[in-house]
Parts: structure tokens; sequence; C-alpha cells
């Protein structure tokens, strides 16, 4: 049976069909131009004003809420996949869904994938699970830190069954970035809280993890950048003025210093995030808030006694956001500080692959191996058991 | 309804539930059921076990049993505690907000027409269960609302605010010192709000941000403060 692979991020979906080599990425939502017409997914990039876009993502806080939504941008990225029209019947598929979805909604998922595309067969499970599949070496313990758009989970891995008792989740994802660098760029340069599109690609083009934050902050002025707003004549998304470059002329740009490392740095000092907004709580102000590494300590903490020197130098990094530049290296080092030190920490990137793909590509071996055929559920149990046995076959255990 | 003895004393403190849904809730783990199946063939006139048909109870008895071995969500958070993570929570949906309007409605006709210019009728749904679906427009809080007799909700709705530490426990340790939030073992940062320069200077007086010198004090009290 040929498998499709489909990683359904909050912000992008991957697809693809397990024998190919790449995924279709494609944005997770339908937009709304100024003029009113909608894009479905990547659409809106063909446009060349990104100006005032508003996206409609079927995604709340990482559970999947809109299939009215999710449904056109299925069927445009299922379009994208292949020549001919394909034929779920014949098809199984493996999919992604956040940690702890509310049973409701995954239901509502299984319903949809048998009922209305009606699949063949069927595997549901968190993204970080199907990560170690693309290990070279020891699969058998791995922490997997997936720091997405709409959260970060902390996920260990023993032995390919997810240990739910140690899942740890930090709300800060990159969607809480995109947030942090609007208020502040709003707040000193020009307004931009209407330009989704826009923060993004400042975020991705400039900001990186300072390795020492105090040290960066004294010196921030070595970290000063250009970036050139969009004119929409000769660029349509901005770019960032390489040294050297010809000035920007009557381009209207951006100079960008603390903001590139304060905005990442609120993973790690979540106070950032809480403290200076306009009407905080005082209860917030004096509040214990853990950050990430406090997180990962925790996880690795709460697991068997035995896995733990094992999890602290299996851990792996994925997601969309883990693309900021230094974003392993900082959480090595923070972690050696934490953990005791005999113990190793090891931050292994992904192999050859991207971090934001890293889960698609797990899946694709997964459908290799022939452990495949042992969990998914086929389209004559579903119609016999119903949705709710789904759930209990692929549903968390709780805790 | 599906409904199950209540776990016996012996049981009472395992916390591993298989999750099944809200209208099939099992109560124990199935290795429990099987140990027990083979003492009643051992002892097939064992007293018979009382049966409790509340299901109020059976779900408070889990969420004290998942409480004892660790303090984790639950109606039994101090209303501190939920002002902390009501204000946090905010904050963090105020950050999500892509754009001032927040979202927009699809069109009632909208739909994805595919290459062959078919359309896949994407709202109307091949079953009346898909249907409902399709056509929802609900928000997460109302799922949220819906299933609040869940046993599981607990978990669920508690991992968003593990980050938090809990104001006060009920910890004996603690009694003394109540109110004082456990320690971390980093410093919070001070961030100036104008310019992100470390503040060594206390908070504004009216609204509590940081500044870092008078300048950015006097800028900040004609701009940011309320």
């Amino acid at each position: 049976m040929t498998y499709l692979v489909v990683d359904n991020g909050s912000y992008s979906v991957k697809a693809g069909f397990a024998e190919s080599n790449e995924p279709t990425i494609q944005h997770n939502a339908i937009s709304k131009a100024k003029d009113g017409s909608l894009y479905i997914g990547s659409d809106y990039i063909s446009t060349n004003n990104h100006s005032g876009l508003i996206f409609k993502r079927p995604h709340e806080q990482g559970h999947l809420t809109s299939w009215e939504t999710e449904k056109p941008v299925w069927d445009y990225t299922f379009d994208l996949l292949s020549k001919k029209d394909i034929n779920p019947t014949d098809l199984g598929l493996v999919l992604t869904e956040t940690p702890f979805q509310l049973p409701q909604l995954s239901m509502n998922t299984d319903q949809i994938v048998f009922e209305e595309y009606g699949f063949g067969s069927y595997y549901r499970c968190i993204a970080p699970s199907l990560v170690p599949w693309t290990y070279a070496g020891d699969p058998d313990f791995s922490l997997v830190v997936d720091c997405g758009f709409s959260a970060t989970w902390i996920v260990p891995i023993i032995y390919q069954s997810v240990y739910w008792k140690g899942v740890r989740k930090l709300p800060i994802g990159g969607r809480a970035l995109n947030g942090l660098l609007r208020e502040i760029i709003s707040f000193r340069h020009y307004d931009i809280s209407d330009e989704p599109v826009l923060i993004n690609t400042i975020k991705e083009s400039t900001c990186f993890m300072a390795q020492d934050f105090g040290a960066a902050l004294k010196k921030k002025l070595a970290h000063e950048c250009e970036f050139v707003l969009p004119d929409f004549k000769t660029t349509t998304t901005g770019y960032v003025r390489q040294s050297g470059q010809r000035g920007a002329g009557d381009l209207q740009s951006l100079v960008l210093t603390d903001e590139r490392f304060v905005v990442p740095e609120s993973l790690y000092r979540p106070e950032i995030i809480f403290d200076n907004a306009p009407s905080t709580s005082a209860i917030l102000q004096t509040a214990p808030i853990k950050n990430l590494t406090d997180l990962v300590v925790e996880a690795i903490m709460t697991s068997p006694v035995v896995a733990r020197p094992l999890l602290s130098q299996n851990i792996t990094v994925v997601g969309g956001t883990s693309l900021v530049p230094g974003f392993s290296t900082r959480l090595e080092d923070e972690l050696a500080k934490e953990l005791p030190s005999d113990w190793k920490v090891q931050v292994v990137s992904s192999g050859d692959h991207k971090p934001d793909v890293a889960s698609w590509y797990g899946g694709a071996e997964l459908c290799q191996s022939e452990i495949i055929d042992k969990v998914t559920i086929s389209k004559q149990e579903y119609y016999e058991h119903g949705s709710n046995w789904c759930q209990t076959q692929f549903g968390f255990r709780n805790v | 309804m599906l409904i199950e003895e209540i776990p016996t004393k012996r049981n009472a403190n395992s916390s591993t539930v298989y999750f099944t849904s809200s209208i099939n809730i099992s109560a124990r783990p199935t290795s429990r059921l099987n140990q027990q199946n083979s003492e009643a063939q051992n002892q097939p006139k064992a007293k018979k076990t009382k049966i409790n048909y509340n299901l109020n109870d059976l779900m408070n008895k889990q969420i004290q049993s998942s409480d004892s071995s660790q303090l984790s969500s639950g109606p039994l958070k101090s209303s501190q505690q939920l002002t902390l993570e009501r204000s946090a929570t905010k904050r963090l949906l105020d950050l999500s907000k892509e754009t001032s309007q927040s979202t927009f409605d699809l069109p009632k006709n909208f739909e994805y027409k595919n290459r062959a210019g078919k359309g896949t009728g994407s709202r109307q749904g091949n079953t009346p269960g898909t249907k409902k679906i399709l056509s929802a427009r609900r928000n997460l809080n109302s799922y949220f609302e819906e299933e609040r007799n869940l046993v599981s909700i607990n978990s669920i709705l508690g991992l968003n605010y593990q980050y938090l530490d809990q104001l006060d426990s009920t910890d004996t340790n603690n009694k003394g010192k109540k109110n004082s939030p456990t320690k971390l073992s980093r410093p919070r940062i001070k961030l100036c709000c104008i310019c992100s320069n470390l503040s060594s200077y206390a908070r504004c007086n009216s609204c509590g941000l940081f500044f870092c010198k008078i300048q950015c004090y006097k800028l900040h009290q004609e701009s940011r403060c309320l």
C-alpha cells in the first residue's frame, strides 16, 4: 500500500507520498486580500501585494477546530502532489496532530479522514513521535523539543512510544514571537500591526538567538542591521541590507538592534513577554515563570531514572521556530548548566533534514518499515468500531 | 452509557486511565481488570463489591487521585493562581492575534475547485456526521465548555499552565512561608520598556513597567503610561 504522510502543523501543512524525496509545503490557512479575494494555502505568494492580508487558520491554539478551513487547504495540497487525481481508497494516511488534542476534535478528524476522504488505512500520532525514525543511530531514547508556531512541546520518547507523563508545554511559539516583534516595532518605528506577512519575514530574516544575552545586550549596536521595507516596486517582501550594498535611497527601512535577539530570548526569559505589556497585572509581574530550560529539565526528571541520562544526550530540536540561528547551541549550553555535570548533554540535529520538515521525513521512514502495518487501522475496522475506538487506539494516555 | 464500578480501595490510587471518551469512561487500567478477573475466578464466592452509579463521584475520585500524586490543575486551585493564569492567558492571546481584525468568515458558497474545475463541495459532507463537522463554526472554548465533564480535560487544560509555578502550595513544608512564590534558579531580567536596555530602577509608580534612565521615564510617561 502507498502511504501519504501529512504533517498538519498549525503554520504549514507538509504533505507527500512516503516514496517521494520531499514534502509539498503549503501555508495552512485561507487568506483574504484587501480587495476581498480569497487565496488557499501558499497561493497568496503569487500576488504582489502581501499588505493587509488576513489569515483564517484551521487551528486554534494548536487544536484543529475548523474543518471548514482545513478541507479546502488539504484538497488544494493533495492536488499539487501528483499529476493525476489521487484516489484515497488505495492510500494509507499518516497524520499528525498536536499532543493532548481535545478528544472530540481528534474524533472529528477521524470521521473526516474515513467518511469524507475514504482513506484505506490510517495512523494518527503526534508530530514529535515521528522524529526518532529519522535517526540513523540509536533511536530508543530521545527527547524531542518541537518549537512550532503555536507552542513549544517537550516530548520524551522511549522505545518509540511517547512517555506521556513527561510531556511538557511552553505556550510560546512562533506566533507569540511574531506578536512581540509586532509590538516592539509598532512602538518604536512604524505601525505594522496589520502586516502579518511582513512581521514574519522580518523575524525570519533578522532574529537570532544570543549565546550570551547579557553580553549581547551591552554591545547591542554591534548587532545593528537595516531591514528595507517593501515598496511594492523594487521589492515586495522587504530584505536585509547587506553591508556594502547600495543605500536604501528613498526606500523606508527599519534599523533593528536589540529587537533581533530580545524577541527569541523570551523562550528563556518569558518575563520579557509578560513584563512589558501595557496592562500587566501585578500578580504576573512577580509570578515565577518557568522557561524552556526548566521545562526540559522537568521533562527529563519525570522520566524513569535509568532513562534520564540517555534522554539528555539525545535531544532533538524540530519545528519551524527552531530555525532561528543559534537555537540548538544555546539550548545545549543552558541545559549543561542545569543538569548533573556527569551527564552528557547533546542536542542532536535532525540529520540532513531541516527541522521544520523533520517530522515528515520521520513519517516517511515509518512507512518504509513493516511496523506501519501493525499500527494503522483500516477502513473496515473504523466502520465496525467507530471513532471512539479510533481514539483509544491513537489517543493519549491520561496522566 | 457505560458505567463501571468504582475502584476498590486497593485500586483507587492508580492514576493511569486509558482514555476512551466522554460516554465511555473506563475507570480502571485494563491490567487491573484482568487481575481482578483472575482473582474472582480463584475465589468465586468473594464479597460482592459495592457499585456506585454516581458519575460525579467517579469523576471527583479520579481528579483527587491524580491531585494527590502531584499538584495539578483542578478545582483545588487558589483564586490567586486563577487570576495569574487568566492574565497570562490573556497576554498570550493578545500576542497571538495576527491582525487587528482577528479573522473572517468564509462566504457560504466558497469551495475549492480542483484541476478539472470540479467543485469538491467543501461544505456538503458525505454523511450527516461529516456534514456537521464541515459546517461547524465553533471556537475552541465552546468545545472545552462542552467537554468539561471529561475526566482528561484537567490534564489537557493543565498543560497550558505548566510553565507557571503554583503560587501557594498546600504542601505542609511550605506552610510557614505562604504566598511567597517558589524561587527560581535564575533572576528575572528587567528590561526598559522604551529602549530594552537593562533597567536598574524601580518600576513606574502608576503602571509598573521598567525604565532605565530619566529620559526613558519621561518618554514613557508621555506615551505608554496609562
